[in-house]
């Protein structure tokens, strides 16, 4: 699948696993490439983010600054690639239906523009891998290669765009 | 990544990256092409020299009329190629971002390895680009002369709108490539390139040369070429140039001159035009300061407006002062929308 060579550690559908079904241990996973397979970095789960209440309410706001506050922390202020899956709970209005909540799993390619053209080359032409095995079907992809792509509003919005009205 | 083991040694591999105006090649995994030489070649006419060709067949024991067919010289690289020599005609092996004449291509590959990259090819994979709308035949001529010629380990061919896209870190994108000989609109989807909806235009780097070369002439001003100035004396500004020219001259090509007259211009635009960052601005335009530019015959000349309305004519078609067809040219923005419409409704963000 992917053009790089790269490929995907068997860890890594487990700990997705964990992410998409049963009890939704994790909150969301980070995953990098080390020599030539994509790892996982990180998988908080959600005690470790600390944040009670009713998420659907405010559509994850504060687990998701949560999340960019970490992806800011382990690729040195955005001049590092990274994958990333996030559960994003949310709320939003059907026509027919009314509010209802949801539950999507964002995935997201992350390559800033500071990052060295060499990992971003790696990191874009290994990415079609590690969909492959999170199964497409499942995740909703996103690219990001500046701050600004990473606002929980502009989520929001494609996510109510893509499953609200409609 | 970096480098594949080959026998248990970690190699990098080679990218070679053709284009109408310059061939880059260099190693993988670095920042930058080690090389990045123009896509002209020198060619060099042999001289019938009758004499020679005799005594040669006499020596092979070959006593018959035939004569034996002597070698074209050939220059390449950015310094070798500007020496005004006779018989030679500047030569691309590149139309229309196609491979088109492969001995030249051959030589380019050559050169490359022998003086840029200092390997061996049978050491080293190599990567090469191909624009979107390559065909079936130049492909498998290149595959042929790659393991038949240059006995390459690896080898790959990719397009260049997909690694423009990795290069940004992205899988999706509209990439838009605008080249000395043409502008090239092609969507990329997950790595891939979506080659029914290409969208190309004969409209790049090679037209606003040709705009300013239009320029000078309604000005009157005469370009005169650097190979062909012996002295020159510093005049001041607008003044009439005090120059005298180079003696001893080869008596060279039109081809030739038609480049070296090209590089003045190629430098002209490089340093002194620009663009507007929005829709073309009147009052921007008069407020733009001006900049002087220096002939090689050393007249120079302040120039103003023209900076800005020459290369617009990328972007709206009626900045183009052409001597008749426009038609069949479309802007980048044209280019760039009817791509996108082309791309299946479903791949569209």
């Amino acid at each position: 699948m992917s053009t790089s060579g790269v490929s995907v550690h068997p860890d890594v559908p487990a700990t997705f696993q964990k992410l998409s079904e049963g009890k939704k241990e994790f909150r969301y996973i980070l995953f990098k490439i080390q020599e030539k397979d994509i790892v996982v970095e990180a998988a908080v789960t959600q005690e470790e983010l600390g944040i009670s209440g009713d998420e659907y309410e405010e559509s994850s706001k504060s687990a998701f600054e949560k999340f960019v506050q970490d992806i800011k922390a382990r690729t040195d202020n955005l001049t590092d690639c990274l994958y990333a899956v996030f559960d994003f709970k949310f709320t939003c209005s059907r026509v027919g239906a009314g509010t209802s909540k949801m539950d999507k799993i964002i995935f997201l390619q992350i390559c800033p523009d500071g990052a060295s053209i060499k990992k971003k080359m790696v990191y874009a032409s290994s990415a079609s891998a590690i969909k492959a095995t999170l199964g497409t079907g499942r995740i909703m992809p996103f690219q990001v290669s500046d701050e600004s792509e990473l606002s929980h509003r502009e989520f929001l919005n494609q996510l109510g765009a893509k499953y609200g009205d409609n | 990544m970096s480098g594949a083991v080959y026998g248990g040694d970690e190699v990098s591999g080679l990218v070679f990256d053709a284009g109408s105006q310059t061939f880059r090649v260099g190693f993988a995994g670095e920042e930058y092409p080690k090389g990045d030489i123009p896509s002209h070649i020198a060619v060099q006419e042999p001289v019938a020299d009758e004499i020679i060709e005799k005594q040669e067949a006499m020596e092979e024991g070959d006593n018959s009329n035939v004569k034996t067919k002597r070698e074209k010289n050939f220059f390449i690289g950015t310094t070798k190629i500007i020496v005004p020599r006779a018989r030679t005609t500047m030569q691309s092996f590149m139309k229309e971002g196609l491979i088109e004449d492969w001995d030249l291509f051959e030589k380019m590959v050559e050169h490359s390895y022998e003086n840029i990259l200092y390997s061996n090819p049978a050491e080293h994979p190599a990567l090469f680009t191909e624009s979107a709308w390559n065909d079936r035949a130049r492909r498998e001529k290149l595959t042929e002369l790659m393991f038949e010629k240059f006995q390459v380990p690896a080898y790959y061919l990719s397009k260049n709108a997909v690694l423009s896209c990795f290069a940004q870190g992205r899988t999706h994108g509209l990439m838009v490539d605008s080249g000395a000989t043409q502008t090239s609109v092609v969507p990329v989807y997950d790595g891939y390139a979506v080659t029914h909806a290409v969208v190309k235009c004969a409209i790049g780097g090679d037209v606003i040369t040709e705009q300013l070369a239009h320029m000078l002439e309604h000005q009157k001003i005469d370009l005169v070429p650097t190979y062909k100035i012996g002295t020159k004396e510093e005049v001041n500004e607008g003044d009439a140039p005090k120059w005298t020219a180079k003696k001893n001259l080869p008596e060279v090509t039109e081809s030739y001159d038609k480049f070296m007259k090209k590089q003045v211009l190629e430098d002209m635009s490089a340093t002194m035009l620009q663009l507007c960052d929005t829709n073309i601005d009147m009052d921007y335009v008069e407020k733009l300061p001006s900049t002087p530019y220096s002939f090689p015959n050393g007249y120079t000349k302040e120039f103003a407006a023209e900076r800005i309305k020459l290369p617009e004519c990328l972007f709206d078609l009626s900045y183009l002062k052409t001597e008749g067809k426009k038609e069949g040219l479309m802007t980048i923005a044209q280019m760039a929308a009817t791509s996108a419409n082309l791309a299946d409704i479903d791949i569209r963000p």
